[in-house]
């Protein structure tokens, strides 16, 4: 499975930029990619036409080789799963079971196979014992995993995190990052839209994105490491990567305390 | 929010809960049909009575059914009053002469200060408003003190009563019902009865399923929307917006400044909820399977003769009586 972004633009009709510029990249399968950015970069409309949620207009989006348009829209959803900032904002049922079954309905999946694939996918974020609660009695963080079971049940290959922990307290961030992680070891490409630059050190690659464009693309450690990029992305280092590089600023080389400071950093 | 009893479901296993969901809305809508066929008060404790044994079937509390009464207060009180007062027929039951005097109307306005400033600190509101009540009916009745400007009698006639206290229970009877509905069935399974119960109308082009879907959004969402507005109310609160005192005016006034953001709020979160029902890959009318299956039981028979039977014996009361 893979992504192919080929000079794709975007623009709402009620602005004059370009929410989104000639945009280019490729994500391989079983990579776990951050898309930063400040508010209004254009990570959150990238998202959008990556689901199909949004038309268009220029450039291309290929899933696996299958161009992202009108008639294959469905198809390609098959591959993809998004889970959104407000986790309020995503439940369509009364109780969790019944919420993870609607996506399941919607792919015409077997009823006699949908409850061992509510189980399976409840178990892999585990709310087993959540399964017949409403989703309004639910903390924050276990609606996100809710919202990730819902997607897993569907299997598929692509999750999308559209600043998914941001409204998260921070046992809530930790139960879902760890998720997250699973998700990875089974082999999905995992995007990650975030401004919070401790969640994004813990991505194989980053892509730092500004008005619209992409600054620099690359190796999380390299983007981490690049202080001037971040900084005209208008994003804060993680306080201490701030510390690294200062202490590398003012030259002090100790190879283990800079590691230690690497370390605590991405466990932030 | 959790005083708000129509439309909660209160998990059990009683027979009422076992119950297929198509069965119980055909079931209650037959059953409020069979009381607007009866004509009087006799007749309607019956059904008061068929009703404590529904509740009881469904091991329901009493108390829990009547909190769902709860928004119909004012309406019982006017109909109760309107009833009361104006129905004349029949036997005069009881009767008295209320009288205007300085005294009385002194009292009056003295109550009425003391009822709206001490209002904020009842918690028990119906019955501080029927104390209320009360002392203006005792300064009418006993302060007669200088003059007596004006005189009228209060008449309360047999009929008046009779009809006041069937319209009241009447409306409590069929509110009831509704509430043990929605108190006995899971709203997925009222969503899927209803659509299956819609199904006819597909000859007149209305989508069952997209009108189920509809419902169950509008019930997934009433806890979360009633979250926002307090919310917001709380919000209002503390830059001095008072939504419970104040004139007719300011309250209307305050009810814009609520209705506003809750508007705007609620088109956002329809948006965000559209675009995540389109991710998992909705399509407004496309074919879909069903995680749940309804399933038709003898009981399910066995009750919805019950309810016909009900229906015709109401019907031959109105007939014969």
């Amino acid at each position: 499975m893979s992504i192919i972004v080929k000079n794709l633009s975007y623009k709402y009709e009620d602005e004059e930029k370009n929410a989104v510029n000639a945009l280019s990249f490729t994500i391989e399968n079983g990579e776990w990619v951050s898309i930063i950015g400040h508010n209004g970069s254009g990570k959150s409309t990238l998202a959008k036409l990556l689901m199909g949620l949004l038309e268009k207009k220029e450039g291309e989006i290929y899933i696996e080789d299958l161009p992202l348009n009108e008639n294959n829209l469905y198809e390609i959803r098959k591959h993809l799963g998004i889970v959104f900032q407000n986790p309020d904002n995503q439940f369509v049922a009364t109780s969790v079971e019944d919420d993870i079954a609607f996506g399941l309905e919607n792919l015409e999946v077997d009823p006699a196979l949908m409850e061992g694939m509510i189980d399976s996918a409840l178990s892999e974020v585990n709310m087993t014992n959540y399964k017949k609660s409403e989703p309004y009695l639910l903390s924050g963080g276990q609606k996100q995993r809710v919202a990730i079971a819902g997607i897993l049940a569907m299997n598929p290959e692509i999750i999308i995190l559209d600043e998914a922990t941001s409204m998260l307290d921070p046992e809530g961030k930790e139960d879902f990052i760890n998720v997250v992680k699973k998700l990875k070891e089974k082999g999905k490409i995992i995007i990650m839209i975030t401004h919070d630059m401790n969640e994004a050190l813990l991505s194989d690659r980053t892509i730092v994105m500004s008005n619209g464009e992409i600054l620099k693309d690359g190796k999380t450690e390299e983007i981490m490491m690049d202080e001037k990029t971040l900084k005209e992305a208008r994003l804060e280092l993680p306080s201490a990567l701030y510390v690294y590089h200062s202490l590398k600023k003012a030259g002090y080389n100790n190879e283990e305390v800079l590691k230690v400071l690497w370390e605590s950093a991405s466990k932030m | 929010m959790k005083n708000f009893v129509l439309g909660q479901y209160m998990p059990g296993d009683s027979y009422l809960h076992k119950l297929d969901p198509r069965l119980k809305i055909i079931a209650t809508i037959v059953i409020m049909v069979a009381v607007f066929f009866l004509k009087n008060i006799y007749e309607m404790m019956g059904a008061l009575l068929i009703l404590i044994v529904i509740l009881l079937s469904a091991r329901l509390s009493i108390l829990k059914v009547l909190q769902g009464l709860k928004p119909l207060i004012v309406l019982s009180i006017f109909v109760f009053v309107f009833q009361i007062f104006f129905n004349k027929g029949g036997e005069v039951l009881y009767q008295t002469s209320l009288s205007f005097s300085i005294s009385s109307i002194i009292a009056i306005v003295v109550i009425t200060f003391f009822y709206f400033f001490l209002m904020r600190y009842m918690k028990l509101k119906v019955l501080y408003f029927f104390l209320y009540v009360s002392l203006l009916f005792v300064s009418l009745k006993y302060l007669l003190y200088p003059d007596v400007y004006y005189s009228f009698n209060l008449e309360i006639y047999e009929e008046g009563m009779n009809t006041s206290l069937f319209v009241f229970f009447r409306l409590i009877t069929v509110v009831s019902l509704a509430t043990i509905l929605t108190l006995t069935t899971k709203p997925t399974e009222l969503t899927l009865g209803t659509e299956y119960l819609m199904k006819p109308l597909k000859i007149f082009k209305i989508n069952p399923e997209e009108f189920a879907l509809i419902i169950s959004i509008a019930l997934r969402y009433i806890p979360t929307i009633l979250d926002e507005s307090f919310k917001i109310m709380d919000a209002q609160a503390s830059r001095g917006a008072d939504f419970k005192q104040g004139s007719l005016t300011k309250k209307v006034g305050q009810l814009v400044s609520l209705l506003v953001p809750m508007f705007v709020i609620s088109f956002e979160r329809s948006d965000q909820l559209a675009d995540a029902m389109e991710s998992r890959n909705f399509v407004p009318g496309k074919p879909k399977t069903k995680y749940r299956a309804l399933k038709w039981q003898t009981a399910d028979t066995i009750s919805l003769i019950f309810s016909l039977l009900l229906l015709g014996g109401s019907i031959c009361l109105y007939i014969l009586f």
